[in-house]
């Protein structure tokens, strides 16, 4: 449930309410827009006496929600949220490209990326140190070395770093150098994992499973705003379908359908989305055009001699072309890069 | 008349604190009960009820913070009263002949010195005035009880020593609840509970909504959250109405950190005469 409160309610009346709420059991969470506030209700599977809220003072109504995710609705919440990252601020206006090699693989390649996504424009640094492989016998990460490269990399260029964290007993470890704690596609229903994050205090990108629907992307986000961490960036990576041309199938569509269900940040992953690098522009500028607070993409300086993921990887000059053409599409949206 | 209820049997430091604040055109209404007292209210059977929450030696009154918390009804006032606890004994009585001092156990733990030095025994009973009350009705000669002046003369007990307490400060706030909010006062006080999300420095941000704006607080206490082990609430007390613009943005601001906030109310403050325990002697 919902709780409208009159235009202009004090802080008393919204206090009361939020008490009143909190003596049923239920957890308050409280969204303030420039109009009116409104108090979304997690009850706890007991009928709620709306009626009785209804009845105070400063509250206009109450509206029931039907859908299972509530944090992550917009209902609970109808602005888009946002949240600084080093500086940039994540669900505005401005379109967030997160830029980088698939995985870390030395101090030169990453520097040398880091530099070019940097000129080129990128506003944060993506990296895989600890990396989910189909195969056990597949390069797997430096890990914890690698993790050092990345803090590096951030020293230097002054750019944020994004970074897969793959198990709940890894959080502490790749938080005290990431920026951004990434939750890769084959882990979005790790609910173990969900938690821990919840309780740490960086924003998360949740990259949607291949075999996900919408809901169910926006259930784990749930898990981790109901753990307490409000930071979470929702991502489309693509879903298997029984197109083989494609690594995946990228679902343009969940862009406006997740910004309409939900107020949190949305971003494209072009790259694993198609596994094809002449795809990767084409598909970020339709991600841009429809409606995604940013972009992931993976950049490699050799990619035929990239270690993962070397097919789906652009060379600096293409991501330099790429970024320059997002810069209009962007503007026709309202938006700026 | 208006009617004033209040939790113990007629003589009541409670009826005392009501006399102090309404003056003598009031009606008390004895309940057996805090939650019975809420009920007289609650039920428009009393205008008001005189809770005691604090005492300044002895703490926080339990069940008092937990009632403000689980019911509505709002702080109109605050009365802050010298408790005055009396050695009452049959008349006639002589100091040297009591042997027994019956009373509540608080006020007991109250002039426990007292009754070392005379090497009186202390018997609990239920409470203050009730033990004076059921001495009156079986006189012994060896008993004397604790209690108020006003249950001296309910009772017809002589006044042994009219200061036993061990502190001079003795205390006791009380909360003076109605249904309605009183209109506003020149000095202020707002009193409200609120919870903290489990996050890093939740209290910390709580907390520095009233700093930053300059906002004396007055009092904070923790007690048990008592739907779930090991969570705590907090109970504020700052200077100010609920209205200020300063409070207004102090306490939205708390909103967004704390799991809930409740307003008890914005009442007029008073004062606690600090001259007057300090200018008095060890009784």
């Amino acid at each position: 449930m919902i709780i409208i409160m009159k235009h202009g309610a004090t802080a008393s009346e919204i206090a009361n309410v939020s008490a009143r709420v909190e003596q049923m059991g239920c957890q308050v969470h409280l969204s303030e827009g420039e109009e009116r506030t409104i108090i979304g209700v997690i009850g706890n599977g007991r009928p709620i006496d709306h009626e009785r809220i209804e009845r105070m003072s400063g509250v206009e109504r109450t509206v029931p929600v039907l859908r299972p995710f509530k944090l992550a609705s917009r209902d609970f919440h109808p602005q888009n949220s946002t949240f600084p990252i080093n500086g940039t601020t994540i669900g505005g206006d401005q379109i967030i490209v997160m830029a980088g090699p698939c995985a870390i693989e030395s101090t030169e390649q990453l520097m040398e990326t880091a530099q070019v996504v940097k000129a080129a424009g990128a506003h944060a640094l993506r990296g895989g140190a600890f990396k989910p492989r189909t195969s056990p016998y597949s390069f797997q990460g430096l890990g914890e070395e690698g993790l050092k490269l990345l803090a590096e990399a951030r020293k230097v260029t002054g750019m944020p770093v994004v970074t897969e964290v793959m198990a709940p007993e890894q959080v502490p470890l790749v938080s005290t150098y990431a920026d951004i704690l990434q939750i890769g596609a084959r882990s979005m229903q790790n609910y173990a994992l969900l938690h821990a994050v919840g309780e740490s205090q960086r924003p998360v990108l949740l990259k949607r499973g291949m075999m996900s629907t919408i809901e169910e992307l926006l259930m784990s986000a749930e898990y981790i705003l109901s753990h307490g961490n409000q930071r979470v960036i929702l991502c489309e990576r693509g879903i298997r379908t029984f197109e083989p041309y494609t690594r995946n199938t990228l679902d343009i569509s969940a862009v406006p359908l997740l910004k309409q269900l939900s107020h949190l940040p949305v971003v494209v992953d072009p790259s694993h989305g198609t596994g094809h690098w002449e795809l990767v522009a084409p598909v970020a500028r339709a991600a841009v055009a429809a409606g995604a607070d940013g972009l992931i993409i993976e950049v490699h300086p050799r990619p035929e001699e990239a270690w993962s993921d070397g097919g789906q990887s652009l060379k600096p000059h293409r991501f330099e072309e790429l970024m320059t053409s997002l810069k209009a599409i962007a503007a026709a949206v309202g938006r700026r890069l | 008349m208006t009617r004033v209820a209040f939790q113990g049997v007629a003589g009541a430091y409670s009826e005392e604190a009501i006399r102090q604040y309404f003056g003598d055109e009031v009606e008390t209404l004895p309940c057996r009960t805090f939650e019975d007292m809420y009920q007289e209210v609650e039920g428009g059977r009393a205008a008001y009820a005189m809770l005691p929450v604090e005492n300044a030696v002895a703490g926080s009154v339990t069940g008092a913070y937990e009632l403000l918390l689980e019911r509505d009804l709002r702080i109109n006032a605050e009365v802050i009263l010298r408790v005055r606890h009396m050695l009452l004994a049959i008349p006639g009585s002589d100091r040297g002949a009591i042997r027994r001092v019956r009373s509540h156990p608080q006020a007991l733990a109250q002039c426990q010195r007292y009754l070392t030095r005379y090497g009186m025994q202390p018997e609990p009973a239920f409470d203050t005035a009730g033990s004076a009350r059921d001495l009156a009705q079986n006189p012994e000669p060896d008993v004397a009880v604790i209690a108020s002046r006003l249950a001296a003369e309910m009772y017809g007990l002589e006044v042994v020593d009219p200061a036993i307490e061990d502190f001079h400060f003795n205390y006791t706030r009380f909360f003076v609840l109605g249904l309605e909010d009183p209109p506003r006062a020149q000095r202020t006080k707002t009193s409200v509970v609120f919870s903290t999300r489990h996050s890093p420095g939740a209290l910390y941000k709580c907390m520095g909504e009233f700093a930053t704006r300059g906002i004396n607080l007055t009092k904070i206490e923790s007690r048990p959250r008592l739907n779930q082990p090991w969570r705590y609430t907090f109970y504020l007390d700052f200077e100010g109405h609920c209205q200020d613009l300063a409070a207004e943005a102090a306490l939205m601001g708390l909103l967004r950190h704390a799991s809930f906030l409740k307003m008890l109310g914005s009442y007029p403050a008073a004062t606690t005469p600090v001259g007057e325990w300090q200018d008095q002697n060890e009784g």
